[in-house]
């Protein structure tokens, strides 16, 4: 444990602990590059230079690679780090086509900042700057500009050690040095829009946010992906209620510092064929109706179908994609109505590895089995739901969601169902069947709480709103309930988890305002082997 | 501090004023006067006294229009590359500088590397814009300016008042300024 000396304040550390984190841990900021918390440490860019008196007189090291040691003097202000520090940026900018009013990193880039903060000088070359090619595309989801690049080497190192598809390199030498692809390999992995979030410039900027915003006219929320069973937390970029990008948040307990593509690129299948208003279908016209009466018209549906044929002829789909709020708002109802209750959700394409992406698609099956299991509700699969349309018991179906991978005897009986009807935000084929579709929100438009494969509970936000008549849907099934007579008083989404954490004790003792936005909470565990 | 009073001296009307007709033919008087002279001018040409002042104040509108000063902030235009393309890349310092948030930009990408990023879609709400002139100083590609010389028009509408990119290059000509300004 040694104990070192950081502009003379003393603080204590863990055996091998860097100067950088044990000057983190005084608050005193070192400025870095190449060094990210997730990678190796190469010690290549020498932004972190500090003066360090180690016993044999004071010499400028790097923070992010030397270990702290017994009685070392640390000073991070002093005029010789200072130089070292403007020095070591004029280097880096040397070469720096500094075209920032075309950069996509432009305002939340490390080398902009780090220029305001500890250079702030012209440049003094009077020569012209070394040329590199600007528009170069590395794989499906990522472009090169060269000259931008500082070289830090965090995308191949990214791809050599988190991803070991090893893609990257760097080629050339001195300031000829360019980032390239191995002949014949795309930065193609499940992983590679991370490289460009890492890239501390623009260099590596995303092909599919490319041009699209300015990164300071972004809102940014706090929100969770929902592509698959991890809940990787996200930050969600929103431009005048569109989605524009979707990035990682840092949360080491769940997804660390990564997400894959397929999670933060899933906001684009949702931009076509939203509903924003009720849709009615009869007899090959459709009409349009307004999301409040679209509401009562499903209400009106269901208390018909209970009152001539019985709770048990209204079938409902349910999606293990949906919040714990959602899922229980649709249990208690499915309940209270006597309705026969079926579990849907995305397929699985069988790909699943140990870096971050689950095999089940689906964000809160974990979450949905505890409270299915704690109301006691029966409920089947699929197949049972393709049985009980053959035999004729379904008279209702409610589809919630219409994202549901369903089985080919699904969608050629689904025609023999009286009626079929649905809440949903976006059209998807099996929707075609339906003869009512009430809108909800997008998981983006809303907020609420999902529960991962390994039962950490985690809060996302709402981010963006089309129209405030559309409801969330466990709203949008409580207005539903009422509009058919049942007795379900959710008007806030807290009650709704207060009622939940009531009811499941897994859930006891959270109360939904107070999930932290940061780290996770993790459901009590389980009583009785696993969920 | 107190509070300086400046009495002013109340006119007490006499008859004349009090009957106000002779007052108002006094001020015929002199509308005929000027009339009278004015005629006079115009038809002998003569546009200028002995002391050099102008004879005659008021100009022909709108067959005669006023030269606006040079500096006269005025109908945005966007300025063209030697090539004539646009020389805004679309880099929002406009839009972001912009106090009334009136100027709405769409960029796309550029097939030609060497300029990467450039306006689909540049408009500006004329009935929103406060003519500041902080979109002129906030580019760095000298692809905006304001110095057309024209006022904003009235239109009929007011989505006529939202110019798009082809009525801003329209009035724009070529600008040899260095593309990125002096720190490239
Ligand atoms: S990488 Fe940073 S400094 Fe370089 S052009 Fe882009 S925003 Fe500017
Ligand atoms: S492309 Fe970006 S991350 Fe990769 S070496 Fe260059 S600056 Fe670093
Ligand atoms: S003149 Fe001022 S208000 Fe008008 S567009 Fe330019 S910056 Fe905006
Ligand atoms: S500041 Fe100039 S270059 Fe940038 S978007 Fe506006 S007009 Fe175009
Ligand atoms: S951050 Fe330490 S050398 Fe790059």
């Amino acid at each position: 444990m040694p104990t070192l000396k950081i502009n003379d304040q003393e603080v204590t550390v863990e055996q091998g602990t860097t100067v950088l984190k044990a000057a983190a841990e005084t608050g005193v900021e070192i400025p870095t590059f190449c060094y990210h918390p997730g990678l190796s440490a190469p010690a290549n860019c020498r932004m972190c230079l500090v003066e360090i008196d180690g016993g044999r007189g004071p010499q400028l090291m790097p923070a992010c690679y030397t270990q702290a040691g017994e009685g070392m003097d640390v000073k991070t202000d002093s005029p010789t780090t200072k130089d070292a520090q403007k020095s070591v940026l004029e280097f880096i900018l040397l070469n720096h086509p500094v075209d920032c009013p075309i950069c996509d990193q432009a305002g939340e880039c490390t080398l902009q900042d780090h220029y305001f903060d500890y250079s702030a000088q012209p440049s003094r070359l009077r020569h012209t700057k070394v040329h590199k090619p600007k528009v170069k595309v590395l794989g499906p989801n990522i472009v090169l500009d060269a000259e931008r690049c500082i070289l830090c080497t965090r995308c191949v190192r990214f791809c050599d050690e988190v991803t070991e598809t090893h893609e990257l390199r760097v080629t050339q030498r001195g300031d000829h040095s360019e980032i390239t692809t191995f002949p014949g390999l795309d930065l193609d992995n499940k992983y590679s829009l991370c490289t460009a979030d890492i890239c501390p410039v623009g260099a590596l900027t995303s092909r599919g946010f490319r041009f699209k915003a300015r990164v300071w006219n972004n809102k940014r929320t706090k929100s969770v992906c929902d592509q698959c069973a991890r809940n990787c937390s996200t930050f969600v970029d929103t431009l005048r209620n569109d989605v524009k990008r979707v990035s990682p948040r840092t949360n080491e307990e769940v997804n660390s510092w990564w997400a894959c593509d397929e999670g933060r690129t899933a906001f684009k299948k949702y931009q076509e064929g939203r509903y924003l208003k009720g849709v009615i279908s009869h007899e090959g016209t459709t009409n349009e109706l307004a999301p409040s009466d679209s509401y009562h018209r499903l209400g009106s549906q269901l208390s018909q179908t209970v009152e001539a044929h019985g709770g048990e002829a209204v079938g409902i789909l349910i999606h293990p994609s949906w919040s714990n709020e959602d899922i229980f708002v649709a249990a208690q109802f499915a309940m209270e109505a006597g309705f026969s209750l079926y579990v849907g959700g995305r397929a699985t394409d069988g790909y699943e590895d140990n870096i971050l992406i689950r095999g089940d698609k689906n964000a809160n099956r974990y979450g949905m089995n505890l409270i299915l299991e704690a109301m006691g509700v029966k409920h089947g699969g699929v197949d049972s739901l393709a049985a009980a349309i053959e035999a004729g018991t379904i008279r209702t179906l409610l589809i919630l969601d219409g994202e549901h991978a369903l089985p080919e005897s699904v969608i050629t009986s689904i025609g023999q169902v009286e009626k079929v009807i649905a809440l949903a935000a976006w059209q998807t084929p099996i929707l075609d069947a339906a003869h009512v579709i009430a809108p909800t929100r997008l998981v983006y438009e809303r907020g609420g709480t999902f529960v991962n494969f390994e039962g950490h509970i985690q809060r996302f936000h709402k981010t963006q709103m089309h129209d405030v008549n559309i409801l969330s849907p466990w709203h949008a099934l409580s207005t539903i309930a009422r509009a058919g007579g049942w007795d379900m008083q959710y008007d806030r989404i807290s009650d709704v988890f207060a009622g939940m954490a009531e009811m499941v004790p897994r859930f006891a003792g959270l109360a939904y305002q107070e999930l932290p936005d940061d780290g996770v909470t993790t459901v009590q565990a389980a009583s009785t082997g696993a969920v | 501090m107190t509070a300086t009073v400046k009495k002013v001296e109340r006119v007490v009307p006499d008859l004349a004023m009090k009957a106000y007709v002779p007052a108002i033919l006094e001020g015929l008087g002199v509308t005929t006067r000027h009339f009278v002279q004015n005629l006079g001018n115009l038809v002998s040409g003569r546009k200028k006294s002995k002391r050099g002042t102008e004879e005659i104040a008021t100009i022909r509108y709108p067959d005669e229009k006023r030269e606006y000063p040079p500096r006269y902030r005025g109908h945005h235009r966007l300025m063209r590359r030697e090539d004539d393309q646009v020389r805004c890349v679309a880099c929002f310092m406009c839009s972001t500088a912009c106090p009334a948030n009136c100027i709405y930009i769409e960029a796309g990408e550029h097939e030609d590397p060497t300029i990467e990023k450039f306006p689909v879609r540049f408009d500006i709400d004329h009935l929103v814009c406060i003519y500041c002139g902080m979109c002129e100083e906030a580019c760095p590609c000298d692809a905006i300016r304001m110095d057309s010389g024209e006022h904003t028009k009235p239109k009929y509408s007011r989505t006529d008042q939202r110019v798009h990119l082809v009525d801003l290059l329209e009035r724009g000509g070529p600008s040899i300024a260095k593309q990125g300004g002096r720190f490239s």
